[in-house]
């Protein structure tokens, strides 16, 4: 077993080209730290090894046929992915963490999976998550929570529990994630990595399980914006199959101005959280960012907008899953699933869809109107991820209003279809982590990498990882 | 001021029903509070000035009626064993479904 894993893609790429490590080594080091860790942390649901050492060894090949010439055809050459099992792997199971799918076996992959699959990247397993990505923990899987690596008495957030905890604890270089109110950016604070939430039609979401079909974004975990901006540069754009996704201009100037939304900062957020997203807001003012203090007024009803619209399309989504083509039969689905399916069949209901599910939409577009004049003003927006760090296993489990509550900074960036960057920065007394998140206008995301790049650069920043 | 709504294990029930959902009713009961108040919380909506907005329904991806070639994509396509992979119960290659008409 190698003892210090590379950390990053180029490091990667680095003692592969010096022929210091072979994917075989790399491969085989993970299933070994897997294999030691997994029992415990509940990270991966299924994993993929007998294709991933064959890949690995063919891959070494082409190293070594090709040397160097081999990366630019592969840049993700001996790199490893774990996949949020909402995903569709060819012949490789998918649950997306419910009893329902327990032996479902796709025919076909995710977009996403295969783009990675040609880039090279080799696909170590399925990762845990909240059942149909219904959480804000990852308590809600029906196979287990994932465990915090950071401390296991606390949870690991979700819904993409696993992929963030597989990161956070080098159980995979990188993960992929779906971020449909948070799935993605809440997990990445809560285990301290980077977390994308792409803009809503920059990848195509074919072959992922869906959710909330309006609010349903793909992402990735990584530790540094630099994998992240490599990763989005090989997966975005048209697939044929995904109508929203479009090669939309992106917006490459440089982000000067960085929003601070008064109501991202109301009461009920920890003091260490506020703090460590004041300190980051203090390192982009000392480096010549302008900072701007913003509105954002109608915030205070995102949770009520999405726990609407969110519901009603998870109803109507889930619907498909009868037992009689693939799966086990509706009689599987879990509490939560239930509990938003028949939420989700009331505000849709004849008599209350005008009350809630159309007053929801409306609100929806007063909440998108917000983050047009914002970004009128400022290039960039900065807010804390969650009101708290990593809660307690167990917490909030039978308050579902409290645990819906815990999207209400992620949510409003869902509702708009605008992209977020997590970021870690720092931990609590705990030692849980800290961090903050970046927003920005449609299409921003190399604006956020910028910021993102130029944030861990100018803080030194390199990742650790707990064991 | 309008009264809150208050669901009734009987409301539950109906729900589940339309949803095609099994749920007994201990579950029902316990739904209902829950539901009680999660909608409750979204009684705020009300105050929410909706009145200039038109059309309600919109996509967040600012696209309308896209439509792809009408063209067949073998690679895309499944075989007719491939479709029905994910089932047991197969007849003659075709999927066995629960009876719809009953005599």
């Amino acid at each position: 077993m190698i003892p210090n894993l590379p950390l990053t893609i180029e490091e990667t790429r680095k003692a592969l080209r010096k022929k210091e490590l072979t994917v075989s080594e790399i491969v085989d080091s993970y299933f070994q730290r897997i294999d030691k860790e997994n029992k415990e942390l509940n990270v991966y649901l299924t994993l993929n090894k007998e294709r991933a050492y064959k890949i690995a060894k063919e891959q070494d090949r082409l190293i070594k046929d090709k040397k160097d010439e081999a990366f630019i055809d592969k840049p993700l050459l001996g790199i490893t992915v774990a996949h949020k099992d909402l995903f569709l792997t060819k012949n490789l199971r998918t649950t997306a963490g419910s009893k329902v799918l327990e032996n479902f076996y796709p025919v076909y992959s995710a977009t996403l999976v295969r783009r990675l699959d040609l880039a090279g990247s080799i696909n170590l397993g399925k990762t845990n998550l909240d059942a149909w990505a219904h959480g804000a923990s990852g308590e809600n899987s029906d196979f287990g929570p994932t465990l915090n690596p950071w401390n296991k008495d606390y949870v690991a957030g979700g819904s993409s529990s696993g992929s963030a905890a597989a990161v956070a604890s080098n159980l995979a270089l990188f993960a992929t994630g779906t971020d449909t109110g948070g799935s993605i950016r809440l997990p990445a604070n809560f285990c301290g990595v980077v977390g994308l939430k792409p803009t809503y039609g920059a990848l195509s979401r074919y072959g992922v399980i869906a959710m909330a079909s309006s609010l349903d974004t793909v992402g990735f975990f990584g530790r540094v914006v630099k994998d992240i901006r490599l990763i989005f540069d090989l997966t975005k754009g048209k697939d044929g199959k995904d109508s929203n996704v479009s090669e939309s201009f992106y917006i490459k100037k440089r982000p000067r101005t960085i929003g601070v939304p008064k109501e991202y900062f109301l009461e009920g957020i920890e003091r260490e959280v506020s703090d460590s997203v004041l300190g980051a807001i203090e390192v982009f003012k000392k480096n010549g960012f302008k900072i701007k203090e913003i509105s954002l007024p109608h915030t205070k009803y995102a949770i009520s907008v999405y726990y609407i619209i969110q519901p009603a399309e998870v109803s109507s989504n889930l619907s498909r899953y009868d037992g009689i083509r693939f799966g086990k039969g509706r009689i599987y689905f879990g509490s939560e699933a239930k509990r938003r399916i028949i939420l989700g069949t009331f505000v849709l209901s004849s008599g209350y869809i005008d009350k809630y599910y159309i007053q929801a939409l409306k609100v929806r577009k007063k909440i998108i109107e917000d983050f047009d004049k914002a970004f009128e003003e400022v290039d960039l927006i900065i807010s804390p991820v969650s009101p708290t760090c990593a809660f307690l296993l167990g917490e909030r489990v039978d308050d579902p209003l409290k645990m819906y509550l815990s999207d209400i900074l992620t949510v409003p960036a869902n509702l708009a279809g605008i992209p977020g960057l997590a970021l870690p920065y720092g931990f609590n007394r705990k030692g849980l982590p800290l961090g903050f998140q970046i927003l920005g206008p449609r299409f921003s995301e190399y604006m956020l990498f910028e910021a993102g790049e130029f944030f861990q650069k100018i803080t030194s920043y390199s990742p650790s990882v707990p064991f | 001021m309008t009264k809150l709504l208050k669901f009734k294990t009987e409301d539950i029930l109906y729900l589940a029903r339309l949803a095609d959902l099994d749920i007994v009713s201990k579950e029902a009961k316990k739904l209902a509070r829950e539901l009680t108040k999660i909608v409750g919380y979204f009684e705020s909506l009300k105050k929410v000035d909706t009145k200039g907005i038109g059309d309600a329904y919109l996509n967040p991806s600012g696209l309308t009626n896209i439509a792809r070639e009408d063209r067949i994509d073998l690679f895309s396509s499944l075989s007719q064993e491939e479709a029905v992979f994910g089932t047991e119960r197969i007849k003659n290659g075709f999927f066995v479904s629960e009876g719809v008409i009953r005599k």
